[in-house]
């Protein structure tokens, strides 16, 4: 009632503001009126003789009620209101079309046949409910994204779910009306990964919530699934590799699960898990050791229980290349020691080590062990970044810090940051602190923090490894002798009481001085696209000649041989495959990322490179990389691939100044998508939450329209309501001319 | 019976020399070594199997040859060496913590089956043996015939004048034989039928040496008599070089 008086809602009128329309015309108009009314009061008073006062008073007042009304209808009277609208776009609803949805989804039928029923184009029950209210677009996605137009059919055949392309194509495809608001209608099994980050973060920049629909059963079936194994793209041969494997299932909470590794078909590795509770992803640690140099096809297989919805995800393939180089590492030290000898023994027996061993034997002459040529290290340790460049790690010894030169501490800052190499620092007498190298730019370098030198410090310490250092490949001395090897290995030496590691550093060893103050005795960090790592231990090679140590026992050779590998691994050859994907489905078109580097590894501009690209038939195609828009160095390529099975790429230099990269791809007709076939309502409630929007199930799928309109991007609006033609003011105004009638009819005075 | 005594009286005054070396290798599994190096001289014979009225045989030239030789190498190399004698009973388990091990006179070294199994370990694990100051074929076969129980899958073979030993530190281009203080002054330099001093080695699998045998040639004399105005300085020179190539060597192989 109030509203029809008003015209509007009260609470839009209280909270505008009034505005009249008062143009030029309007003041003689007012002054016109002001001129009757005075003529008019005069009026009465001339004739005034017939009424009363009361009487004179009571019509007067009723006329010029009258008259201001009608004054303020001409001056068109508005109210000014700020408020809110929709941002004037289209709801875009994606359908998952990818393999996985033709799994059950309970209630005897399947995830596809739910998403038919409810959100079919043109025909499904909560799709009309949208068209009624939005202008609807369907996007079908899995390994590509197509629109679908009213009564088209989906096929849930694809073989990935890729919804960061279907997001991103979303955001930035040709189409004539933005998209406010997204449904996401799937079985939650999409790829993760930075591009999907990518494009969710633009969706909430700009204001477009993702409202999630899951179609799926959270709690029916059992199924194990290996999510993904991660493996270097290389390996050296005879690296401690560690395999780490991603768990999951369904229904099988507390039960014991084999798992079984195979390298070219020959069973490696078998291991025995207890399975965590449901839906929680477990990390498995697998430790490998390729000995054989090429290609090798790695098999990981999860133990397949009766009854699994999916037996396809219960396995995965990768391809490694076990490249047979011999890496470089430069030994230096100040002083004659011991830790020269037997680091040489501990690395001998390891044909993909060449160690290279500088000691000064006196104050201005040095020894060089292993050096190829008589012009090796001719002139010491090298300044010059391309003869330090030529190494993969140092190690660097009792060297007290004013025998480096700036240039070459520059350079061995250069040799990780940019090399990419491995350094260790070594402890000693003259090493870290004790050795001046507080406040040089190694210290920046170093992963530990240095405390003022402790000169006088030297105490025998029992090494224990942490926790990270029980995890690290890096410190699997004891796998050749099944059990813990660090309770019988003999105390060492420290001279350098390290007590802190820097935040972003490892530590693997520790140990407790005489007080009982931790040490710190290996800690590890990156450093650029290197490694830096501490070992605060002056002789280490009492693991090998103490008398409790059995000359069977090779703890010493593989504790050095894998810290150096370890250390050299980061480091990049001069051209080196970046990125790429390591699976594919038949039909999708894969890239390839390259990095070139010239001799000072910096990025390298105009090479002239070449990729072939070998399929499982043996048949070579070439495909020249184009230079990167973004990024110095960086080179591309893409390449259709249409054949199951193993992919190979290989990108040279044409005129050969490079070293050969490979890179492999397993193209299977399945893909990932069975990898990610469990119902995975976090993974769609996380969309939600990133977005803005509203995760339900797909039997709350009604309730979508409340959801999206809640959360459509607004923009601000100032709304002029007029009041001129409000009912209020014509009734007032016929109450008026009829109230004057009735008193002049009473009083007999018209 | 004076014979017998001084024996012993000897024995004795050794035993008490290296009881602070051996006390002081008893304790490194607690406390740490002051310094990397230690010149340290094998004993062998305390039973009384080995000696003379000169006294043990491990002894001959200690502690002045040991300590002469460490002056010189502290002096022209950056080794951290301890500065003083330090002698070990050659199964003392001790003895795993000093890779070099010097022993003179073995063609008094008797060593029963532990000792010959101890010392081959200490030498399979990375330790490194010295062997100076005994000559002739006599003391030879006395010496080949110990080194055969500790080592009977190894030959002992001459080291090449192109070996890193003779490299280290000095390049040594040819093998003096260094004649004890008695005969330094002029005659005949060797003992016995020692004429010819030979360096030779037993080298382990992977070719590394394990032992060094300095035969027919008295280092540790030239060591010790160096601060005599007669003894010639060609021999000390030599003896001084090729003692600082061993360190250096034992300290990088």
């Amino acid at each position: 009632m109030l509203e029809w008086l008003f015209k509007y809602d009260p609470d839009v009128l209280w909270r505008g503001t009034l505005e009249l329309a008062w143009p030029a015309w309007g003041y003689v108009l007012a002054l016109g009126v002001l001129a009757v009314t005075v003529a008019w009061v005069l009026g009465y008073a001339h004739f005034g003789a017939r009424l009363t006062r009361s009487q004179r008073v009571v019509l007067w007042g009723v006329r010029t009620a009258l008259l201001g009304l009608l004054l303020l209808v001409l001056l068109r009277p508005t109210v000014v209101v700020d408020t809110e609208e929709p941002v004037p776009g289209s709801v875009a609803v994606l359908l998952d079309d990818s393999r996985s949805m033709s799994l059950p989804a309970g209630a005897g039928n399947t995830r596809a046949g739910r998403v038919v029923d409810d959100f079919a184009p043109g025909s499904g029950r909560v799709s009309a409910l949208l068209e009624t209210r939005y202008d609807v677009r369907y996007l079908g996605f899995s390994d590509g994204v197509e629109f679908l137009p009213s009564g088209a059919q989906l096929s849930f055949s694809g073989g990935r779910s890729d919804l960061a392309s279907a997001l991103t194509r979303l955001l930035h495809g040709a189409s004539a009306r933005p998209v406010t608001a997204v449904v996401l209608v799937s079985d939650g099994g999409f790829e993760s990964g930075p591009e999907l980050e990518r494009a969710l973060l633009e969706l909430r920049a700009a204001g477009v919530a993702v409202h999630t629909v899951g179609v799926g059963d959270a709690q029916g079936g059992t199924d194990l699934q290996l999510d993904d194994v991660r493996l270097p793209r290389s390996v050296l041969r005879g690296d401690a590799l560690e395999a780490n494997v991603l768990l999951r299932h369904q229904g099988l909470a507390g039960r014991q699960a084999s798992l079984v590794v195979e390298v070219d078909s020959a069973i490696v590795h078998e291991q025995t898990v207890i399975l965590p509770a449901d839906r929680e992803r477990l990390r498995v640690s697998l430790p490998l050791n390729l000995e054989t140099p090429g290609p090798r096809e790695l098999v990981f297989r999860a133990e397949l229980f009766p009854g699994e919805s999916v037996a396809e995800n219960n396995e995965l393939q990768r391809t490694i290349e076990v490249r047979d180089h011999r890496i470089n590492v430069l030994h230096f030290e100040g002083e004659p020691r011991f830790e020269v000898k037997f680091l040489r023994r501990a690395v001998s027996e390891d044909d993909n080590i060449r160690l290279v061993s500088l000691v000064r034997t006196a104050e201005n002459k040095y020894y060089r062990l292993g050096v190829e040529d008589g012009s090796e290290l001719a002139e010491g340790f090298p300044s010059d970044e391309s003869e330090l460049f030529r190494y993969d790690a140092l190690v660097i010894g009792s060297v007290e810090a004013t025998l480096l030169s700036p240039d070459q501490q520059a350079a061995i800052r250069a040799f990780v940051e940019r090399r990419g190499g491995g350094v260790l620092f070594l402890g000693g007498r003259h090493a870290f602190a004790e050795g001046g190298y507080v406040a040089t730019s190694l210290a920046g370098v170093m992963p530990v923090e240095l405390s003022p030198a402790a000169n006088g410090f030297r105490q025998q310490v029992r090494v224990r490894p942490t926790p990270a250092g029980l995890r690290d490949a890096l410190l699997s001395i004891g796998l050749e002798l099944g059990m813990d090897p660090w309770d019988r290995l003999p105390s060492l030496t420290v001279v350098n009481p390290l007590r802190a590691a820097k935040p972003g550093a490892a530590v693997l060893l520790e140990g407790l001085d005489q007080a009982g103050e931790p040490l710190v005795l290996l800690a590890t960090q990156r450093y650029g696209r290197g490694t830096s790592a501490a070992l605060a231990v002056q002789n280490t090679w009492r693991w090998q000649m103490h008398a409790d140590m059995p000359l069977t026992d090779r703890s010493h050779e593989i504790f050095w041989q894998q810290l150096l590998r370890g250390l050299a691994r980061p480091a990049a050859a001069r051209l080196q495959v970046e990125d790429g994907p390591l699976r594919a489905v038949p039909g999708e078109s894969v890239g390839l990322v390259v990095e070139a580097r010239d001799e000072r590894y910096l990025p390298l501009d105009g090479a002239d490179l070449e990729a072939t690209l070998t399929d499982p038939l043996g048949r070579v195609s070439r495909y020249s990389l184009v230079p990167s828009a973004d990024e110095k160095g960086v080179y591309q390529a893409a390449a259709p691939v249409n054949e199951t099975g193993r992919y190979e790429w290989v990108v040279r230099a044409r005129d050969d100044s490079l070293p050969a990269a490979r890179s492999y791809v397993n193209v299977s007709p399945y893909g990932d998508e069975f990898r990610n076939s469990a119902f995975n309502d976090r993974a769609l409630a996380a969309v939600a939450e990133r977005t803005g929007g509203r995760y339900q199930t797909i039997d709350q799928a009604a309730s979508l329209v409340a959801g999206i309109e809640q959360s459509l991007a607004k923009r601000p609006v100032r709304e002029r309501l007029p009041l001129w033609d409000m009912p209020l003011l014509l009734l007032l105004l016929l109450g008026l001319a009829c109230a004057e009638w009735i008193y002049r009819r009473r009083w007999a005075l018209a | 019976m004076r014979v017998r005594l001084s024996r012993w009286l000897a024995a004795l005054a050794v035993c008490a020399m290296s009881s602070g070396a051996m006390a002081q290798a008893d304790g490194v599994s607690a406390q740490p070594l002051d310094h990397e190096f230690y010149f340290t001289r094998g004993i062998y014979g305390l039973d009384g199997g080995s000696g003379d009225d000169w006294g043990p045989r491990w002894a001959v030239d200690f502690p002045k040859a040991d300590e002469q030789f460490l002056v010189a190498l502290r002096r022209l190399t950056l080794v951290d060496a301890f500065e003083s004698h330090h002698a070990l009973s050659i199964d003392d388990p001790a003895l795993r913590d000093f890779p070099l091990l010097y022993m003179v006179e073995v063609d008094s070294l008797a060593m029963d089956a532990d000792q010959a199994e101890f010392l081959r370990e200490y030498l399979l694990a990375g330790g490194f043996l010295v062997i100076d100051d005994f000559w002739g074929s006599w003391a030879w076969a006395t010496f080949e015939r110990q080194m055969r129980v500790v080592f009977p899958e190894y030959r002992i073979v001459d080291v090449p004048l192109d070996h890193p030993v003779y490299h280290a530190f000095y390049d040594i281009d040819t093998v003096l034989q260094v004649p004890n203080v008695h005969q330094a002054s002029g005659g005949p330099t060797h003992e016995f039928d020692g004429r010819v001093p030979h360096v030779r080695g037993i080298f382990d699998e992977q070719g590394r040496l394990m032992v060094l045998i300095n035969w027919n040639t008295d280092l540790g004399d030239a060591w010790e008599w160096a601060d005599v105005p007669y003894y010639p300085l060609r021999y000390s020179t030599y003896a001084y070089e090729i003692g600082i190539n061993f360190v250096v060597y034992a300290m990088s192989y």
